[in-house]
């Protein structure tokens, strides 16, 4: 659901007319995958199993995932016209998107 | 359908239509084990879902029959095996869920004909595949994915988990965030790799005609073809480096289509041979190393 979200918010728009409209182009997609990862720390708050490997690589890669997005960010603030570091941080947004639900659905399932 | 089960020494009847929970008479007993043959005519289909941890190990043989044998830890996970023609299942999964990491162990070895479709999922272990030929779809969390003589469409996803395919051939797919992806002596002639911090090495020739595409966000990319290769390169990255240590065997684009490099990233075009494959390699801020090997 929320990788399907996630890709419409990405698609959606025209890069042009969105570039126009809002300074962020990227504002709708942060705001969904940020209450997806909030969600997902109550869930893990509520939950009473241990963490084992797999929640734990799981979590790392979320991190790393988050690290690589901020410096994508920061990179695309400071030279908005690099299509490469764009590419990239959609990417990293998707794989993200793609990360959360894996992990949202182990917690629904697992925990 | 040949179908015999054995379980820690007894034989069990065939229970419905195939279906047969693998179960146990002694709870929280050492390993136990499963052995379970199934006949099939064609091409079969293999689908293993391990949502414990373990291994799965398959490889090939002559005989028409799929051979699965394997062990689980407790009776905390249980594992279910379904026949329906050239379609073999095996799932496993967690019937108690204050089960730890090491109750939830299973692991599966596989002999199947050479001829063979697989489906394999599991979470930490190792999946290993060695000579079958056939579309294969490969899952794994933090397990590692390792081919040997493979070929087929061959997916791989990982999150973290790497991938080490030696003499594949086909068509290769490999996304993963923090996995590598080491590629060796390949006869592939489609590769797609992605991952966002882990390393890429690319090390074989490029088949004529083929298309290779490798990209890591943080991690080097790394090519090293052959005196003989031929195909057009490009590689980009946007604040990472490109160490071309290939300058005298890479000349300017003989095809004539003009490159536009963007003043934004670090780029390089060029051709090895006559350009018959076309190879894009891209990094956001690692590594893009091209060599020639020995």
């Amino acid at each position: 659901m929320v990788v399907i979200l996630v890709a419409f918010l990405l698609t959606s728009k025209p890069r042009e007319q969105v570039l126009q409209v809002q300074e962020d182009p990227y504002a709708s997609t942060v705001t969904t995958l940020s209450q997806q990862e909030h969600d997902l720390a109550n869930m893990q708050l509520a939950s009473t199993g241990a963490t084992s490997a797999v929640d734990t690589s799981l979590q790392q890669n979320l991190q790393q995932v988050n690290e690589f997005i901020a410096d994508c960010e920061r990179r695309v603030r400071e030279v908005p016209s690099d299509e490469l570091a764009r590419e990239y941080l959609t990417n990293a947004y998707q794989q993200k998107a793609q990360l959360l639900s894996a992990m949202m659905d182990r917690g629904g399932s697992l925990n | 359908m040949k179908l015999s089960t054995v379980f820690s020494g007894t034989i069990l009847p065939v229970i419905g239509a195939g279906v047969l929970l693998w179960s146990c008479a002694s709870a929280d007993a050492a390993a136990q084990r499963l052995e379970k043959h199934f006949t099939v005519k064609g091409r079969p289909v293999v689908v293993i879902h391990n949502v414990g941890n373990g291994r799965i190990e398959v490889k090939s043989w002559k005989n028409s029959e799929v051979v699965v044998t394997g062990t689980k830890a407790s009776d905390k996970i249980a594992v279910d095996t379904e026949q329906a023609g050239d379609r073999i299942d095996v799932t496993s999964s967690v019937v108690d869920f204050t089960a730890n990491a090491k109750e939830m162990e299973a692991n599966f070895q596989l002999m199947v004909p050479e001829e063979t479709e697989l489906q394999l999922k599991t979470q930490t272990g190792l999946i290993y595949v060695e000579q079958v030929t056939g579309d294969m779809t490969l899952d794994s969390v933090a397990g590692d994915v390792h081919l040997k003589e493979v070929s087929g469409y061959i997916i791989v996803t990982t999150t973290g988990g790497s991938l080490v395919c030696t003499q594949c051939a086909g068509k290769l797919e490999f996304s993963s965030i923090s996995g590598s992806a080491q590629v060796l002596q390949p006869t592939l002639n489609n590769v797609k790799l992605r991952t966002m911090t882990g390393n890429i090495l690319f090390d074989g020739d490029f088949v004529h005609t083929g298309l290779y595409s490798m990209r890591s966000g943080k991690g080097l990319v790394e090519v090293r073809f052959s005196g003989n290769d031929s195909f057009d390169l490009t590689a980009q990255t946007a604040t990472g480096t490109v160490d071309n240590q290939a300058q005298e065997y890479l000349k300017p684009d003989s095809h004539g289509v003009k490159h536009m490099a963007s003043k934004f990233s670090k780029s390089l075009f060029g051709t090895v041979g006559m350009g018959f494959a076309k190879v894009e390699l891209s990094s956001y801020s690692g590594t893009i190393r091209i060599l020639k090997r020995d």
